[in-house]
């Protein structure tokens, strides 16, 4: 699709001269106050260990993520969701609701490539739920596990074991959107007992996050899979690549 | 200079040279990635921060740097198909024809 | 009980008038065609609704707070309304309700299929609603930096919704230096936390002190957030965005995404950064402001597409906001005079240009250009949209009665009491190019042309009505002066003003 030409750099300007110039003062003074910064870390580091047990886990990373912090792990999630909408938008009418083109190629796929795929593919399923389970006390949780699923299924539609999903269907926009959803509605059921949002009490926080993860790392995986899809091929073009 | 102050001063550094290139460079692809890398320079430092001390690390910094990764990943997706399908449409890969490096 | 519930109010009240719109967002992605008009009136109705109570809450208590998740500041994250907040969330929620409207006209499935357009721009409004709500209600800087994104992709990823060639170049220039001005933006925070060991705006304001990391925080901040407003030099981006985005998101963008960051702005230097700075730091936005109001008036004078000419007025516009940064170290009387100016003007702009991007698309939907050679005599065509242009344009020159006379009036008088003469000078000279650069394409398309029969007017429906709508109150802004005053006035962080 891109001629595989190295374009020849341009030429370094006064201009280009002048602007490193600047840049480096700036990094010369940002570094100066670099040197000055507190050699203390920040206090809210005892503020997450006193906090940790009512957060209902046991990783502080995860505890800030999903119980302290949790709102802004419920905007990021919007984020994901906004610009997987951008993505679906930059098809052309005729287009939009084809399957996108990615990892769809005019070459026949070469046996080997199945078999490794066929092989990887369970292993790489098992640490990704691992990881989504385990996240309450070690590293993992929802994204890491989100990542490693679309992974899965960018092999499977490499192997051309399952086909790239085409956007328009009723199940792909609902397991996009279940992550979210679910989110904000676990965060606004707390309000019904007369908690704030996102309050999760400390006797259930492990089961409603745990609950808010599942829903999250399908909707990562598909939404993922799909923006690394890219877009459909559009018809009366050759395939790519 | 503790560790922590030197990966800070390398993400302000990786910033400060992606900066640059972002700036320069007219070739679209080199920009996105140009801004990436400005992203791992600050999440450099906010990780640093976390370093700082004797004691545990600050999982707070490691918190906001999990979001800014996903944040920056969905940016870039975006870029990239808006890149696909501006190449589709004008036939290159810079803002102006005059910066068109091919 | 009545007391329990005034106060159980706005924990549900807050999250929801950021969080609701998002929901609806999602709800419009999976249903498609069957969302409209559902959700865009739900959206905005408990929206209204919600905000209605809100400001009467903030009127009687002046400002509410909420910590989410039940942890406090700075290990959670803080919502907090104040007048300033109410008067953001105010704004916010007419345009919206406006510019819903219009889209609803222009987006149409058709009968028993998805239209690509129409599918898309529910989602991506709804999202940037709540993007924009939690920019006006979040205490946290992270939190902020994730709501700028959340905000400025979605607005990016509308600039392209026609497919135009033209259209998606401009989509890309907004999304680069969109994308490096959050990247400032979070590199400054980064000091701030290193320097303070917390992300709430209160928390930090306690424990910043005057030194390098703070100086370097406050540039890399300002210069992310001046970027993302368009202030110039950094402005270049915003007319081709704003000019080649189809005309709802035009009205969006121009009207709310740019006052977004600038909110953000405001926040920082007079709740943050003001005991850190000197006095020569609060001259540097005024008078980039200044240079604005020059550069962007003289540049959308020479203009001959209305929607380009209505983008360069933007970033003109856009200067006269930053005249409370130097004010706000004169004396008190002069400091709230400005800063309520400085809201009041945000306001009126935001009502306003929406309503003359809305006017602008009804034209162009019937006349099919947006050329000013294609305008003349336009008035027998498109009386309404026009006459809405016109209304609008009154607000925006700065002509009584108007909120944009009124934001105008109050920066003059706070110029005038300071001895700022360049401020009033620009105030002046600003005021006769945005009456010279709008009159160059309003009084040709009212005179009617000599030659030819009358037509009949086209019908815009609801187009002109939604963009009339909106022009009639900009103008109404300027009629409630004293609740303006009263809402937005002590709102003014303490501790400025001190001459």
């Amino acid at each position: 699709m891109f001629r595989a030409v190295d374009p020849p750099e341009p030429p370094f300007t006064f201009t280009d001269a002048a602007l490193a110039a600047a840049i480096f003062a700036f990094l010369l003074a940002g570094t100066c106050a670099m040197l000055n910064l507190p050699a203390q870390p920040s206090p809210l580091v005892h503020d997450v260990a006193a906090n940790l047990r009512a957060s209902g886990l046991g990783n502080p990373v995860n505890a800030v993520l999903l119980n302290f912090r949790a709102y802004d792990t419920l905007l990021e999630t919007g984020v994901i969701v906004v610009a997987l909408v951008g993505s679906w938008m930059l098809a052309t009418d005729a287009s939009w609701t084809l399957a996108p083109g990615n990892f769809v190629t005019r070459h026949p796929v070469e046996p080997p490539l199945v078999v490794l795929i066929k092989a990887l593919v369970p292993l790489v399923a098992i640490s990704a739920f691992y990881l989504l389970f385990v996240g309450s006390e070690e590293p993992g949780g929802a994204f890491p596990a989100g990542t490693m699923l679309s992974a899965i299924g960018i092999l499977l539609i490499l192997a051309r074991i399952a086909p790239p999903p085409a956007r328009a269907g009723r199940s792909i926009r609902w397991t996009v959107a279940a992550g979210f959803m679910v989110f904000a509605l676990s965060g606004s059921a707390t309000l019904l007992v007369g908690r704030e949002f996102l309050d999760f009490p400390p006797s259930s926080a492990k089961a409603v996050i745990l609950i808010i993860e599942l829903s999250l790392a399908p909707s990562v995986a598909m939404a993922l899979l799909l923006l690394a899809s890219g877009l459909p091929v559009e018809p009366g073009r050759d395939t790519p690549a | 200079m503790s560790p922590a102050t030197a990966y800070a001063v390398t993400g302000l550094a990786l910033f400060a040279l992606a900066l640059f290139g972002f700036l320069v460079r007219g070739h679209l692809v080199r920009r996105i990635v140009a801004l990436n890398v400005m992203g791992s320079g600050v999440f450099l430092v906010f990780l640093a921060m976390a370093a700082r001390g004797e004691g545990t690390t600050d999982p707070v910094p490691q918190a906001l740097v999990i979001t800014g990764i996903v944040v920056a990943v969905a940016t870039t997706a975006l870029a990239l198909v808006l890149l696909v399908r501006l190449h589709r449409e004008v036939g290159r890969l810079a803002l102006e024809p005059s910066r068109q490096p091919d | 009980m009545d007391a329990q519930a005034q106060l159980l109010a706005p924990a549900l009240l807050l999250p929801a008038t950021a969080v609701f719109p998002a929901l609806l967002g999602v709800v419009a992605l999976v249903l498609g065609r069957r969302a409209v008009p559902l959700v865009p009136l739900l959206a905005v109705t408990v929206i209204g609704l919600a905000v209605a109570h809100l400001t009467a809450i903030v009127w009687q208590h002046s400002e509410v707070t909420v910590a989410l998740g039940g942890w406090q500041a700075p290990l959670g994250i803080a919502l907090r309304l104040d007048g300033l907040a109410t008067a953001f969330l105010l704004m916010t929620g007419t345009v919206a309700s406006g510019i819903a409207i219009y889209a609803l006209v222009e987006y149409r499935h058709p009968a028993g299929g998805e239209s690509r357009a129409a599918y898309g721009f529910w989602p991506l409004m709804m999202f940037l609603w709540a993007g924009l709500n939690t920019i006006f209600l979040s205490r946290d800087l992270f939190n902020l930096y994730v709501a700028l994104e959340i905000t400025s992709l979605s607005g990016i990823a509308m600039v392209g919704l026609n497919g135009e060639a033209a259209a998606l170049v401009a989509q890309m220039r907004y999304l680069l230096f969109a994308t490096l001005g959050s990247l400032f933006y979070l590199m400054g925070v980064a000091f701030l936390y290193a320097e303070t060991g917390a992300l709430d705006l209160a928390v930090i304001a306690g424990r910043l002190q005057v030194g390098p990391s703070a100086s370097t925080a406050v540039v890399l901040t300002t210069l992310g957030l001046l970027l993302k407003t368009a202030i110039w030099p950094l402005h270049f981006w915003l007319p081709p965005a704003h000019a080649r985005a189809p005309t709802p998101v035009s009205a969006l963008l121009s009207g709310l995404v740019v006052k977004g960051s600038l909110y953000l702005l405001i926040r920082l230097w007079f709740e943050l950064y003001a005991p850190v700075l000197d006095q020569v730091a609060w001259m540097v936005p005024g008078a980039l402001g200044g240079v604005a109001v020059l550069w962007g008036s003289a540049l959308a004078l020479r203009q001959e597409r209305l929607k380009l000419m209505l983008a360069y007025s933007t970033t003109a516009q856009l200067g006269y906001m930053l005249f409370a940064f130097p004010l706000a170290v004169a004396g008190p009387v002069e400091a709230t005079q400005a800063w309520t100016g400085m809201v009041v003007l945000i306001l009126a702009h935001g009502i306003a240009k929406a309503a003359m991007f809305l006017a602008a698309g009804a034209i162009v939907a019937v006349l099919g250009s947006d050329e000013r050679v294609a305008l003349a005599g336009a008035t027998r065509l498109v009386p309404v949209p026009l006459f809405a242009l016109a209304l609008a344009g009154l607000s925006m020159m700065g002509l009584p009665p108007s909120g944009g006379f009124l934001g105008k009036w109050l920066m003059l008088r706070a110029a005038i009491g300071a001895g700022q003469w360049w401020l009033v000078a620009i105030l002046v000279v600003g005021g006769l190019m945005a009456a010279a650069y709008l009159f160059r394409f309003l009084v040709p398309a009212f005179l009617p042309a000599s030659e030819g029969k009358p037509d009949r007017p086209a019908a815009t429906g609801l187009m002109g009505g939604a963009a009339i709508a909106l022009a009639l109150i900009s103008i109404l802004l300027g009629f409630v002066a004293s609740p303006l005053n009263r809402l937005i006035a002590p709102a003014m962080p303490a501790g400025l003003g001190a001459g």
